[in-house]
């Protein structure tokens, strides 16, 4: 979807910064970055662990307090001090499935209540509804309605895993962050997150920030993907772009080390290493900028004209 | 090409209990491990891959039992352990486990030197100063720069993959005959895992490991595996040589398993997945466990429990589709493409 300027911007993030500890332990663990979500669409977000993916998804639901910077969504301002009304009506429309859904699901809660738990917060409904509900999200994550009165530790890690994405979806949220959603699943229940996610995005025109290692399926179900690397962004282009003309050197280690299910082809492919050394920002500053149309990357004057070459060639 | 088998799994039968209802989690696998190997096992989530190699350590949750079979070490059964003590000597010191999530593995409030000595002092008999120097050469082993000034940090200071090393360097460190990676590189990018499962296949070579991994990555599995077992429900319905399975599949799951791969399918259309969900394990299953979901399953896998065909003498699977008398079913169009074209590379 080239035509970003008339596209409806759902989310954005301006300038912003995350940073952990005080004094001379500070650590920026977000550092300035800068991006806009588009409604209905589906953005990723990649790299390595560590680089501030998760935290990015925290501090856009208010769990982690922002240095600085703006998150904006649906125009109004979230983030830092806003009322108690937005902070609720935010609550609901954004809902963030969970990395690790050991750590995150209550391990004395059945999931009956876990999956749940939000609606509590909510309008009142009745006991009847809310089994209904419960029910059909379960159904809808590709799990028994019965495991409703089973405990967390009772299922295997994929099973787990699908408990927390029932979880969002019983909230009816417009924009979900999937940090991880399908990294414990296996293939084929994992095509069925992703159909499941794509068709609610048809059918309720949901948005979703994408968290993942898996570049494969990225490659497959986002529109756009943001690299990130050590807390700064380094490079966004629509997925097909960027697979074709990746420029950082960063998310060209990244295309390259993707292990691909053809023993052939994986046994013998080169690997690309990154040695973020390379880059010399003594003199000439690195910033932000749009180097073709949609397409984003961070280097300096130097690197940049190197990158246009590679576009040119 | 005979090959020294290390470990010989026969018809395992593992149950939990769940208030009161019994589970059939196992459901008589056999397996023979080959000493030096590199096996992978993949399957659908809840086919029962971690409480498999989760038996070879006595580590089995608390309302888990092994109701029959075998587990064949080094001439004893290892089902018959019954103390811990006798399973002593063989966590670690035999058979050495890494898990998916490092921090579970890793005592958040000792330092990674002091966690890995200990695993030195129990299993090399080295102390003092000689368990020191080991700590510090494992350390490197495993790729981690400035082992004197790290071996002092807590596990919080690390980084996911760097954690994910330092496991790896306990379990090398017991120096075990078999290394079990259960999902070992599912939480870090995939540069990193490159690194590890580099670094696995190192050591591997150097201590002449046989080592078992368990991801639903397949791209990681052609990568490592020399051999690939496929589970469904509670046992292995097909394996053979890695060439075998990707390109030769024989198992109607195996066909559905690569069918899902996001890599052969098309952008904008619903990715192939598996219909219906997988066997209620509370139940007895009857016939081929697939079967159910398995749109072409013939007659008989609903009746009779399909037992091993060989396709090659390395490459076997437990489907009535290999009976001589079966109809000729060819594998969907996707897995043929993966055997002729296989999957375009990146960049
Ligand atoms: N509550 C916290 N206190 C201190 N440091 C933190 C906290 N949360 C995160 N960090 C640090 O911030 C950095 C970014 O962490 P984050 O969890 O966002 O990484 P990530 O990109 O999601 O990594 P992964 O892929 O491993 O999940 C890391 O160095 C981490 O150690
Ligand atoms: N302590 C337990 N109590 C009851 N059932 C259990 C217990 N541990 C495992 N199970 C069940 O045993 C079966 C096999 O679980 P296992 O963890 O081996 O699956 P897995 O193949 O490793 O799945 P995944 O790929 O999701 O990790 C599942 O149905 C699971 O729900
Ligand atoms: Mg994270
Ligand atoms: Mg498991």
């Amino acid at each position: 979807m080239p035509e970003n300027e008339n596209r409806e911007v759902l989310l954005s993030v301006r300038d912003m910064s995350v940073c952990f500890g005080k004094g001379k332990r500070i650590f920026k663990a977000v550092n300035n970055v800068s991006f806009d979500i588009f409604k209905g669409e589906t953005f990723g977000l990649v790299g390595e662990s560590g680089s501030g993916k998760t935290t990015i998804g925290r501090a856009i639901i208010r769990i982690n307090p922002t240095t600085s910077g703006d998150v904006i969504f649906k125009g109004q301002k979230i983030n830092g001090k806003i009322s108690k009304e937005l902070d609720r009506r935010v609550t609901r429309e954004i809902q963030m499935i969970f990395q690790d859904p050991m750590a995150s699901l209550n391990e004395r809660a059945k999931v009956d209540y876990i999956v749940s738990e939000g609606l509590y917060s909510g309008e009142r409904i009745s006991e009847e509804e809310r089994k209904r509900r419960v029910e059909k999200a379960l159904q809808e994550v590709g799990l028994l309605p019965e495991f409703a009165s089973r405990f967390p530790h009772e299922f295997s890690g994929g099973q787990r895993q699908r408990i927390g994405v029932a979880r969002a979806l019983i909230m009816q949220p417009d924009f979900i962050i999937a940090d991880e959603p399908i990294s414990a699943l296996d293939v084929s229940i994992r095509a069925q997150v992703l159909n499941l996610l794509s068709e609610l995005q048809k059918e309720r025109g949901l948005t979703y920030l994408f968290i993942s290692h898996d570049l494969s399926v990225m490659r497959f179900i986002c529109d756009r993907i943001a690299v990130i690397h050590k807390g700064v962004l380094v490079e966004l282009a629509e997925t097909e772009k960027l697979f074709a003309h990746p420029l950082h050197p960063y998310t060209r280690a990244l295309l390259s080390a993707i292990p691909l299910p053809d023993p052939v082809r994986e046994k013998n492919k080169v690997l690309e290493v990154y040695d973020p050394t390379q880059h010399d920002y003594s003199v000439d500053k690195p910033s932000w900028v749009e180097i073709e149309e949609g397409h984003m990357v961070w280097g300096n004057e130097k690197e940049l004209n190197r990158y246009r070459d590679m576009l040119k060639a | 090409m005979e090959r020294e088998t290390i470990l010989s799994v026969r018809d395992l039968d593992v149950k939990f209990s769940l208030r009161g209802r019994k589970l059939n989690a196992l459901r008589g696998v056999s397996l023979d491990l080959y000493k030096g190997e590199s096996l992978a096992i993949v399957g659908e989530s809840g086919s029962g891959k971690s409480v498999f190699v989760k038996t070879f350590m006595g580590l089995l949750d608390a309302n888990g039992w092994i109701d029959g079979g075998s587990i064949t070490y080094k001439g004893e059964d290892l089902t018959k352990y019954t103390t811990e003590k006798q399973w002593l000597g063989i966590r670690g010191k035999e058979i050495a486990m890494v898990l998916q999530d490092p921090m579970t593995s890793l005592n958040p409030l000792k330092t990674i030197g002091a966690q890995i000595i200990e695993a030195i002092e129990l299993h090399q008999n080295l102390h003092g100063e000689a368990a020191r120097k080991e700590m510090l050469s494992v350390l490197t082993d495993v790729g981690i720069t400035e082992p004197e000034r790290r071996a002092k940090q807590y596990p919080h200071e690390f980084s996911g993959g760097m954690r994910q090393r330092v496991v790896i360097a306990i379990a090398v460190a017991c120096r075990p005959q078999v290394l079990i990676c259960d999902e070992p590189t599912t939480a870090l990018d995939v540069t990193i895992q490159a690194q590890i499962l580099h670094l696995i296949r190192d050591l591997k070579e150097k201590y002449n490991l046989t080592t078992v991994y368990i991801t639903h990555d397949l791209g990681v599995v052609a990568n490592v595996a020399d051999r690939i077992a496929v589970m469904y429900a509670g046992d292995i319905v097909e394996i053979g040589l890695c060439e075998e399975v990707f390109y030769e599949p024989k198992h109607p799951y195996t066909w559905a398993l690569l069918s899902s791969l996001p890599q052969l399918g098309v952008k904008g259309e619903p990715l192939y997945s598996i219909h219906g969900t997988p066997p209620n394990l509370f139940y007895e299953v009857k016939g081929d466990a697939f079967a159910p979901r398995n749109p072409q399953a013939l007659k008989i896998d609903f009746v009779k429990r399909p037992p091993y065909f060989d396709v090659s003498p390395t490459h076997k699977a437990r489907t009535w589709l290999l009976d001589p008398r079966a109809p000729k079913i060819d594998p969907p169009e996707a897995v043929r493409k993966l055997a002729t074209e296989g999957v375009k590379g990146y960049a």
